[in-house]
């Protein structure tokens, strides 16, 4: 347990952050790499796994604020600390996931294609079907991922935002802030 | 209402609709339109929109719910949470009886509780037990964000009246 600051403000929520967003990357890179390199019953439970990792990094970074300083968050400044855990999470994630497709240990766009082309074949659906759910759904190789990175770096924010505002009336440790 | 809020203990001077109710009401519609979004766009736009919620949700296409053939950008479970969540936080503000009682219980039991059926819904189909649907794959995950936006709700309403000790 730390202290609080003597001049009465809030302590810095960096470091909490900071965890709930290494926590969030190094999850959701693992769980990619167990979908896209290992495979098989691995491969559906890192699939189920995707939405857990985005609910505990900013419950995490929630739980180590709150317990760290003894204290209680209102709804504003959980939500602040799980959007940007969320943010820094998703961000980290990408860079690091586009860093790992670059040095070939993680597939590139039409290779993770190929990949979920043939898990969705092995689940029992029809190669034809598969194609046609495929072409409907516009999952082709996405020419610009830093863009869409953006578009999830906000979307993490926005989902963490609502985590981080429920994990603070779950976690409630002393005077509110 | 006021008389129910009055009953259940709740501050009435407080704004019924206060400032951080709208913000969440509007970020949870907002990610729910954002998901539904590829069946009503082309398919650059929606490869886009897809491919940015690609971390999130397997977004297996059998699995998701569709418009015209063309599948949202999250699967039924994920896309029944998100929904659940915004119709729990928009209500919120209009069950005061039901945010009162949520707040007297033990709020990790009452997730835990919330979570179980979309919890066996798909234990249950991991096992071979029984094959589930897409409208038992929606309902249960609507059911656990149904709950997590009621608990929104009512943590954004007590912030509103509540004053911190600390500035932030």
């Amino acid at each position: 347990m730390s202290e609080i600051p003597a001049s009465g403000a809030a302590p810095s929520k960096l470091p909490s952050v900071a965890i709930g967003a290494a926590v969030y990357a190094l999850l959701g890179i693992g769980l990619t790499f167990l979908t896209f390199r290992v495979g098989g019953a691995a491969m559906y439970a890192s699939l189920c796994g995707l939405c857990l990792v985005m609910l505990l990094g900013p419950v995490l970074a929630v739980w180590h604020y709150t317990s760290t300083y003894r204290l209680t968050l209102l709804a504003g400044p959980g939500a602040a600390i799980g959007a940007m855990t969320g943010a820094a999470g998703a961000l980290l994630s990408g860079v690091l996931t586009q860093a790992l497709i670059a040095i070939q240990l993680l597939p590139d766009q039409a290779e993770q294609l190929a990949i979920q082309r043939a898990n969705m074949i092995e689940m029992g659906m029809d190669p034809a079907q598969v194609n046609e759910a495929m072409a409907a759904a516009g999952t082709g190789p996405f020419s610009n991922p830093w863009l869409a990175l953006v578009l999830s770096t906000v979307i993490a924010a926005a989902l963490g935002a609502a985590i981080g505002a429920i994990s603070a009336s779950l976690f409630k440790k002393g005077d509110p802030v | 209402m006021r008389a129910a809020a009055l009953r259940c203990g709740m501050d009435v001077s407080a704004p019924r609709f206060p400032a951080g109710w709208w913000l969440a009401v509007s970020i949870a519609a907002g990610v729910v339109a954002l998901a539904a979004l590829p069946a009503f766009v082309g398919f650059e736009g929606g490869a886009l929109v897809r491919a940015a919620f690609a971390p999130f949700c397997h977004q297996i296409p059998a699995r998701s719910p569709h418009v015209h053939g063309v599948p949202f950008a999250l699967c039924h479970r994920c896309f029944g949470i998100v929904g659940g969540l915004a119709a729990g936080v928009a209500l919120g503000p209009l069950v005061p009886d039901v945010l009162r009682r949520l707040a007297g219980l033990n709020p990790l039991l009452v997730l835990g509780l919330a979570v179980v059926p979309t919890s066996v819904d798909w234990l249950l189909g991991v096992a071979g037990i029984w094959a589930n649907t897409g409208a038992s794959r929606l309902a249960t995950g609507a059911l656990f964000g149904l709950a997590a936006g009621l608990m929104l709700a009512g943590s954004v309403l007590a912030s509103s009246t509540q004053p911190a000790v600390h500035d932030v």
